[in-house]
């Protein structure tokens, strides 16, 4: 199946400074629903506006169902965009708000007061037609936002940081119905946010931008757990670094040693190469003595002990360097070690994360 | 001791304001009623009798007509002149901003009647625009562009084209962009986002730069007396008429009443639409 859009070689500079977008390609199936995830300053808005021609790219080109739309105006490409700061029109009622862009093509009377109407129920918003913009709270406008993007029945839906004016329990709310809202329609969408929790849950396949580039194009298990570069390893949830030299090497794994201790990682790696571990502190544990297995095991000293709830976070001392380790907690055990313990670290080998450094 | 503080700190300026203000309009307005024979004599009374003078007379009322339709004339031109500068200057992130901005204004620190002046050696039969037309061959004979209405047009455009500015910037803080963007998405060519968008947006704008430049225009009296060569009667040059050379003060008084009515209409109707915004 050929992709429903289509970013070809996209980059974007202004002036001769260095480039806010470069080498960027990316096809997008129909139906699906994309989150460009980086950093502020990343370039994830410069491509969403350059697909919603509202910026001209430098060089590259805009595919639409294999039509190139790189220079339509933008009032031609039937694009809904969602913008961060809501972007209602204030001196215009809710339902007017939505029934902008059918009035813009045309449609009035009976037809566009029922897309209107049908557009309002979707977000819930419908007791809220007659009230002004600013009469409504964050969330709710949001919604109204998001009607007016999807009565048109937009080719692509364009969602800048759409949730990250919002407090956090209605952004996860919002969050839920717009996927919800884009799962029933079908609608192929392109969400930008800096927020890893919102592109885990939400998407089909993530794409990591850092510095204008791409660094990895994955669905979201492959990103958390197959991270292509340190970036994303880093970027994507929290993770411990260290750095280590390859001892040996067998099919089946390799031995690595950093510091004064030796651990072991799956898969065959060159002996003698400096590399990157990184191992998620959740994926870690402590234990009062070694136990046996295939796990790996550093001697650790704990350094603080942090209680939030729902995790106990240890900062550990081990292998010449300071790892975070994150544990479950249970009211039977309570702070399980105290600050100046002497500990065994263990993880699986399987959760280590090798880049070539 | 608080709620005094305020009172205290009013009373200079009301006082001035009532001493320099309040009080010669009462007596303007007392002087309105009295009656005044030939030669200038006072005759004190209560009469409306110039009231009635100045709108029963055909001459007046088409001088009232007139200034009303210069008023509406050159404040729809300056509106047009100004707008899309404002909206430059409004909305430019250049670091010439400041300079763009001050330029702008900086025709207000002239007096309007040096302004008036330099307007006379352009559109004069000898002026700058006329060689100009002459020399590229488009007329043979100077065409008239002073001493006639024409003339106090251009020249109150021009004058009041800063202040217009001034007040149209003030009024677009509600001008996002991103408004814009959002009609563009939503279908709309740059022309309908502009008009059903921005120019909707920035009315606070439109309104309070109409006002100001309307009362202004309506109350002008240098431009219309030195750009219209004595031959465009408004209401100004009719009350410095009939105070100074007819010597009728009461009618004098009565038409600047008049005038004064006029402005607290204008002012009422745009209070309307400033609670309206505001609500």
């Amino acid at each position: 199946m050929p992709p429903y859009l289509e970013l070809k070689g996209i980059a974007k500079s202004y002036g001769d400074g260095a480039p806010t977008v470069a080498g960027f390609d990316l096809a997008v199936m129909s139906g699906e629903f994309i989150t460009l995830l980086g950093p502020s300053g990343c370039g994830k808005t410069t491509v969403l506006r350059i697909i919603a021609g509202l910026l001209a790219p430098t060089t590259g080109t805009v595919l639409l169902k294999g039509e190139d739309i790189t220079a339509r105006p933008t009032h031609l490409r039937n694009m809904g965009f969602v913008f961060q700061n809501y972007a209602l029109f204030p001196h215009l009622s809710i339902e007017r708000n939505v029934a902008f862009g059918l009035e813009m093509r045309g449609i009035s009377g009976a037809k566009a007061h029922e897309r209107t109407g049908r557009a309002l129920d979707l977000v819930r918003l419908s007791a809220f037609r007659g009230r002004r913009p600013k009469e409504l709270s964050g969330g709710q406008q949001q919604r109204a936002a998001l009607a007016r993007a999807l009565v048109i029945e937009p080719a692509v839906l364009l969602l800048d940081e759409p949730l990250s004016n919002l407090d956090a329990k209605l952004r996860e709310e919002l969050r839920d119905e717009i996927r919800e809202i884009q799962r029933r329609l079908g609608i192929t969408t392109i969400f930008v946010t800096h927020d890893q929790s919102e592109a885990l849950t939400m998407s089909d396949r993530i794409v990591v931008m850092e510095g204008g580039r791409v660094e990895q194009v994955a669905n979201p298990v492959d990103i958390y757990e197959r991270p292509a570069t340190p970036f994303v390893a880093g970027f994507i949830g929290r993770t411990n670094r260290l750095q280590a030299i390859v001892r040996a090497s067998a099919a089946e794994g390799a031995t690595l040693a950093a510091g004064d201790e030796t651990f072991t990682v799956r898969g065959a790696l060159r002996a003698g190469h400096a590399v990157t571990a990184m191992i998620r502190p959740h994926r870690m544990r402590l234990a009062k003595t070694a136990s046996g297995g295939d796990a790996n095991v550093l001697a650790a000293r704990i350094r603080k002990v942090t209680f939030a709830g729902e995790t106990i976070e240890y900062d550990v001392e081990a292998a010449g360097t300071t790892l975070l380790v994150e544990s479950p907690t249970s009211p039977v055990e309570g702070l399980r070690f105290a600050e100046g313990d002497n500990v065994s670290l263990c993880w699986d080998p399987a959760d280590t994360m090798i880049f070539p450094r | 001791m608080r709620r005094w503080t305020g009172a205290v700190l009013a009373t200079p300026a009301t006082a001035l304001m009532v001493l320099t203000f309040l009080l010669p309009m009462l007596w303007l307005a007392r002087l309105s009623l009295d009656r005044s024979e030939d030669g200038g004599v006072l005759v004190p009374a209560l009469s409306a009798g110039e009231y009635g003078q100045f709108l029963g007379d055909p001459f007046y009322q088409r001088i009232l007509l007139r200034t009303f339709e210069l008023g509406v004339t050159v404040t729809a031109l300056t509106l047009v002149a100004s707008y899309a500068i404002a909206l430059f200057l409004f909305r430019t992130r250049s670091r010439w901003r400041a300079v763009l901005a001050v330029l702008t204004v900086s025709p207000m620190l002239i007096s309007s009647v040096v302004r008036t002046y330099s307007w006379m050696t352009i559109l004069d039969d000898h002026g700058l625009v006329n060689q100009a037309l002459i020399w590229l061959g488009l007329v043979h004979r100077p065409i008239a562009l002073m001493d006639n209405l024409l003339g106090v047009e251009i020249g109150l455009v021009q004058i009041e084209m800063p202040v217009m500015i001034l007040a149209l910037m003030a009024g677009f803080a509600r001008l996002d962009p991103t408004l814009e963007e959002a009609a563009r998405c939503l279908g709309a060519a740059p022309w309908r986002a502009f008009l059903r968008v921005t120019i909707p947006l920035s009315a606070p704008g439109i309104v309070l730069g109409c006002l100001v430049t309307f009362v202004q225009v309506m109350s002008s009296f240098v431009t219309p007396s030195l750009l219209g060569g004595g031959r465009v009667y408004v209401m100004a040059t009719t009350i410095y008429q009939e105070a100074l050379e007819t010597l009728n003060w009461p009618l004098a008084a009565a038409i600047s009443i008049i005038l004064v009515v006029v402005f607290g209409a204008c002012l009422a109707a745009y209070e309307r639409f400033a609670r309206r915004w505001a609500a």
